[in-house]
């Protein structure tokens, strides 16, 4: 047998405790023990704290008891519009709980004797008996509703967004059509044939009028020159 | 792509199109009494290398009359005018350009063009002096070009249309 250090032993000690190791395991185990101080002591304490929870009693409560605080919640649910997750959990536990234990569910079945696992049990078992069929059913269509709801806000919140980003847009395209005046582009010139001129009336002497008359397909123009004045 | 993305596209695209729609719908802003008049304010100068602004390539051909060979687009306006309402668009260097529509046809508009520059009387009061003063009618859509008044440097030419 090769001799383990304590490090070794140590990964062992809750095996040991327990009486789950192997009969070789166990004899190194103990010869180890045998002569190291510490590792005697946390073994001493291992078992010491084992022995503590094996002795551990629940309180027990009076069958009435139980029975109100299971109608007052189940009321409680029934009531309200809005199931949160916890209560979704525990409604999901209650059916978890059908399923695995077919036993008839029973008012009766008061915790108190149960290991502290078994209390957390027999208090399910005492909400899936004091909840009616009937306020169960409600519950799981106020859960439905309450659930629905959410996404269907969300979703009209996304339609407003969306509708009010599409009117802001609408609106500042046609402010900027509206205010911003392209002009006529000057792609077309007046022919004289376009241009009816009734009467010029120069009134600055400083300029000659100039006038073309080349046709009706000629351009039409009206151009002012200069008098160069000598000096 | 979810399913808000494609209702915020699908609304847009919407609201898109009822705008266009509207906008190609829509009655026209002028009415009889009424005509949209655009004014071009170009420059005219003689250089050594000629130039034109792309924009006034069109009117080339009756700008190049004036005697210069380089022209540019210095301010280009449009507006709404009433009949007898008169549209003062500053132009360069004191000078004003008046446009007066008295009658407003199907395809013509009537109109009084009176070019017009501001002076200081002797008293320093700004009075504006009236150059030219043109009675016409011109056909809708299409360039009439005057102009060739004298600036520090160059000419001052116009033109202008009715639509």
């Amino acid at each position: 047998m090769t001799t383990m250090d304590c490090d070794e032993i140590r990964t062992m000690l809750a095996g040991y405790a327990d009486a789950e190791l192997a009969a070789l395991e166990q004899e190194a185990v103990e010869a180890h023990l045998a002569h190291c101080g510490r590792c005697r002591a946390l073994i001493a304490e291992q078992k010491r704290v084992q022995r503590v929870l094996e002795s551990y009693t629940p309180p027990s409560v009076p069958a009435e008891r139980w029975g109100t605080m299971s109608q007052r919640l189940a009321d409680e649910l029934a009531g309200r519009e809005h199931v949160d997750l916890i209560t979704q959990h525990r409604l999901d536990s209650l059916d978890d709980l059908e399923d695995e234990s077919p036993a008839e569910p029973s008012e009766t079945r008061v915790p108190g004797t149960e290991a502290p696992g078994q209390a957390r049990s027999a208090m399910a078992h005492a909400l899936a008996g004091n909840v009616t069929a009937r306020s169960r059913g409600r519950l799981e269509k106020l859960t439905l509703r309450g659930a629905a709801r959410r996404p269907r806000f969300a979703w009209v919140a996304h339609a407003v967004g969306a509708i009010a980003a599409a009117v802001l847009i609408a609106v500042g395209i046609g402010t900027v059509l509206r205010t911003t005046d392209f002009g006529l582009a000057p792609d077309a010139l007046a022919t004289q044939a376009d241009v009816t001129i009734q009467e010029i009336q120069m009134l600055d002497p400083g300029y000659n009028l100039i006038l073309f008359a080349g046709g009706p397909e000629d351009i039409a123009a009206v151009w002012v020159e200069p008098i160069e004045t000598e000096g | 792509m979810s399913q808000a993305t494609r209702w915020y596209l699908a609304t847009t695209v919407l609201l898109a199109g009822l705008v266009c729609w509207l906008a190609a719908n829509a009655p026209a802003a002028e009415t009889e009494s009424e005509t949209r008049i655009s004014i071009l304010a170009i420059h005219a100068t003689k250089e050594e290398k000629p130039h034109i602004d792309p924009e006034l390539e069109p009117l080339k051909e009756a700008l190049s009359r004036s005697g210069y060979n380089s022209f540019r687009l210095v301010a280009k306006e449009r507006r709404s005018v009433g009949i007898a309402e008169t549209w003062e668009q500053p132009m360069l260097e004191d000078y004003a350009l008046r446009v007066t529509p008295t009658e407003i046809a199907e395809d013509r508009v009537t109109l009084t063009y009176a070019w017009v520059h501001y002076e200081k009387d002797e008293q320093g009061r700004r009075i504006a002096r009236v150059l030219q003063q043109v009675p016409m009618t011109l056909i809708k859509g299409k360039y009439f070009v005057s102009g060739g008044w004298r600036l520090k440097k160059g000419a001052l030419v116009s033109a202008f249309a009715a639509e």
